[in-house]
């Protein structure tokens, strides 16, 4: 082969850091999500969701079992292209995003190298 | 070498309360010249069987204190007992509850550093010593410890501790106390001290500390109990020092240490380097709402890691608070309960932590600040670090040990007053809280009714033994319907469940100890939702128990399905998971909302089949079944439709590609939102920056 085939390391349940590239893709569909130094999130579709739509209030009132819209917010990040859920985040309105994984890609690099399996 | 001169050699500076010098006293001690001498004297084999035997002791311990004990948080087995070397350093536990083990040093440390050459105390063969302070090891009042040396032949070779919680400890609330608004009403504050000499306890010290509690025969068994623990492993320790030899046993006790941060690094290292982030929110502060930031951002680096909590919210008037001692040891759980349940525990880890917690945050409050539910925040500590810890770890050979959070916001309660029986008695009801549902798994669910975040080895009540106690029985214990994170495995479910007060002589004073109501605290992993929220509910003047006489008591499905159906009569009353302590009396429900862990993965790519059999056991709802899952199936025959599934869940991730912003278009609309201002009281800044 002429090329060498990047080499795709699953870091998340849904996500792979393509060494190549150094871009996140999905791992459902291969989708780029952006540089791998940047939050995935950049990438994804996000959705700002009343927790009442996942968790079912049972009663009326100020306890309704469920969290409380005012508060608290469910954030989903979807894949643009094949719309696998890749992140939930509960926020209160308004609260920035979590970078929450920020690998370091030379390390990452290294380990891998000689792995030449996709 | 004569005690003094051993006790010379590991002299410690002074105590002090500020944040550095917790931190120096958590670390591991520099070797003594002894411990260095003879670190290698044993065969990797020999000191494999060692180590094995330090374990069974501990193990044997714990076992003694929780036979012996009365409170049910100690029989439960909410306590630790650990091993130290001779300057204090964790070599070996048996949990229970890691961190009591690990905050444990901090008692034998202050007692080396402040009475090892105090002439009017001293440290002897046969001394018992005895602490309740969280300065020093406690990690809140009730988390009491007693604490002893084992010397052989004139020579300090190593010390053991045993901590449990007491049900009440004279604060100013029974049971714990929310409301607490500084360190003179936590309770009970025993700096370490001495409370027995050769073997045996001195009984007006014991009834002073008993006379301090509403329940003084309860904390004098259980002291009691916890030194009976420490004598077991004193007398263990000392044959098995005597069988080797004081120097040889002195060596492999600190090579405990010594290996166990060579595990530690080699796991570390095989690790992704890199900064992982995870942000988590507790809605209440003790005697009020609002919403308080845990953030935690761990670095990894070779086999170091850096934990940087900055962007954590100020200390609060109330209870809600920690001291800086509490967030290293958090730590303790995610790792040696998860990423290193293969490896002894030793305070070896601790060494490969840096911590960074600004002064002044909840997670590191100034030393008059109430700590009652000092637990509270290190829970959300501990669920972040989690969660950040399991991302690390994906891309390593040891997934298998990876979760989603527990759940750390069941709602437990406490009874104090005179019980059927005419006694003074002080209970937790801890089954809820010890039996919250675990975190979903990279190819399981979570367990349901597995354990209290703090530890994994915990029990849920014996409700017999609990009934005989107290003058209440238990009206159901279920698994809630929608009581976890769902996901494409999810969380595990915690246990539901409800007592009723009969036969109580006069008034009964309940309360309860939780949070999570409007905000949950078992975030969810890749893509999974987080676990439930859960209110605190009773009912007063209910008739359940003429119901029961009749016949006509159709016990509940859950907590949800009794307020929904009101199942019996009664003044149902909601309110937050901690609310003030109430009297109550015959007939007077409570119930105490079982909490699930979260859940992992997203849940369009959960199978079918076990959707309709979670349905069928009714661990989820009609509504989760076809809104959440998109199952598509038959209600009288539970089969699943297959293509109309597919096609159901084909619609949905089309759906959400409608729905879903671009990042930069969400962010903009985003950003002009904000939480009301009354749940923003006790935030600090908002948004403000995070590390
Ligand atoms: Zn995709």
């Amino acid at each position: 082969m002429a090329e060498q085939t990047p080499t795709k390391v699953q870091v998340a349940e849904y996500l792979d850091i393509n060494l190549g590239t150094e871009t996140w893709e999905c791992n459902k569909c291969g989708h780029g999500l952006g540089a791998a130094t940047q939050n995935y999130k950049e990438g994804c579709l996000i959705r700002d969701r009343s927790p009442e739509e996942i968790h079912q209030p049972i009663i009326e009132g100020e306890y309704t079992f469920a969290p409380d819209p005012g508060w608290c917010r469910i954030v989903e990040c979807y894949c643009p292209n094949c719309g696998v859920l890749i992140d939930t985040e509960y926020l209160p309105p308004g609260h920035p995003l979590t970078h929450d994984m920020e690998i370091d890609i030379e390390q990452l690099k290294a380990k891998h190298a000689g792995n030449e399996e996709k | 070498m004569s005690i003094q001169e051993d006790i010379q050699e590991v002299i410690m500076p002074e105590f002090d309360t500020n944040i550095e010098d917790l931190f120096a006293r958590m670390n591991p001690e520099p070797q003594t010249s002894l411990e260095e001498e003879y670190a290698d004297e044993m065969s990797d084999i020999e000191f494999s069987i060692f180590r094995h035997k330090l374990a069974t002791i501990a193990t044997e311990g714990k076992e003694v204190m929780a036979k012996l004990g009365v409170s049910s948080a100690l029989r439960s087995e909410d306590s630790g007992t650990g091993i130290y070397t001779a300057c204090g350093d964790m070599s070996s536990a048996a949990a229970g509850v890691y961190y009591h083990a690990l905050s444990g040093q901090l008692p034998v440390k202050y007692t080396l550093s402040k009475w090892g050459t105090d002439t009017s105390v001293r440290i002897e063969d046969g001394d018992i010593f005895f602490s309740t302070d969280p300065i020093y090891g406690a990690t809140h009042t009730p988390d009491q410890i007693a604490f002893m040396p084992v010397i052989v032949d004139g020579v300090l070779v190593s010390w053991v501790s045993a901590v449990a919680h007491q049900a009440d400890v004279g604060a100013m609330e029974p049971g714990l106390s929310a409301m607490s608004t500084n360190a003179w009403s936590d309770g009970v504050r025993l700096l370490p001290h001495k409370i027995g000499t050769n073997f045996g306890l001195r009984e007006d010290l014991v009834q002073s500390i008993g006379n301090m509690t509403r329940v003084p025969d309860e904390q004098i068994l259980d002291i009691k109990a916890r030194v009976a623990a420490c004598t077991r492993m004193v007398r263990r320790l000392k044959d098995l020092a005597e069988t080797l030899g004081s120097e040889i046993f002195i060596g492999a006790v600190r090579r405990c240490v010594d290996d166990g941060r060579v595990q530690v690094r080699r796991r570390l290292m095989e690790f992704n380097d890199g900064t992982y982030r995870s942000t988590v929110f507790i809605d209440g502060v003790g005697g009020d709402m609002g919403l308080q930031r845990i953030h935690c951002a761990i670095t990894k680096k070779d086999d170091k890691l850096t934990v940087k909590l900055e962007g954590t919210s100020p200390q609060n008037p109330f209870s809600f608070n920690a001291y800086a001692s509490m967030p290293v040891t958090t730590l303790a759980n995610p790792f040696f309960s998860y990423l290193l349940s293969d490896v002894p525990p030793s305070v070896g880890l601790l060494d490969q932590i840096e911590m960074e917690i600004p002064d002044g945050t909840c997670l590191s409050a100034s030393a008059d600040a109430a700590v009652s539910c000092s637990l509270w925040p290190t829970f959300l500590l501990q669920a972040a670090a989690h969660c950040a810890t399991m991302k690390m770890a994906f891309d390593s050979d040891h997934r298998d040990k990876l979760s989603a959070t527990q759940s750390a916001n069941a709602v437990g309660g406490y009874g104090v007053g005179v019980n059927q029986h005419g006694l003074l008695a002080a209970d937790l009801y801890v089954d809820p809280v010890n039996g919250s549902g675990g975190g979903a798994r990279p190819d399981a669910d979570g367990v349901d009714v597995f354990a209290g975040i703090w530890g994994n080895y915990m029990d849920t009540n014996d409700a017999e033994q609990l009934e005989i106690r107290g003058p209440y029985y238990k009206v159901y214990s279920r698994i809630a319907r929608d009581g976890h994170g769902f996901g494409k495995f999810r969380g595990g479910s915690g246990q539901d469940t409800a007592y009723v007060a009969h036969k109580v002589p006069d008034a009964l004073s309940h309360g309860t100890m939780g949070f999570g109501t409007k905000f949950p605290t078992a975030p969810g992993i890749f893509g999974g939702y987080a676990g439930n929220t859960t209110p605190g509910a009773y009912i007063l003047g209910s008739n359940v128990i003429d119901l029961m006489r009749s016949g006509e008591w159709d016990a509940p499905t859950s907590t949800g399905d009794l307020v929904e159906n009101r199942l019996c009569e009664g003044e149902y009353k909601f309110d937050y998971a901690t609310y003030p302590a109430l009297n109550v009396t015959d007939g007077d429900v409570w119930m105490m909302v079982g909490a699930g862990g979260g859940g992992w993965g997203d849940v369009l790519e959960r199978s079918p089949q076990m959707v309709v059999e979670d349905l069928r056991a009714g661990v989820i709802s009609d509504f989760t079944a076809k809104e959440i899952y998109k199952v598509a199936y038959d209600p009288e025959s539970f089969m699943v439709e297959v293509e109309e599934t597919e096609k159901l869940r084909d619609e949905t991730r089309e759906e959400r590609k409608q729905i879903g912003k671009p990042y930069s278009e969400f962010i903009q609309e985003w950003e002009q939102q904000s939480p009301p201002e009354h749940a923003l009281k006790y935030f600090g800044e908002f948004p403000g920056t995070v590390a």
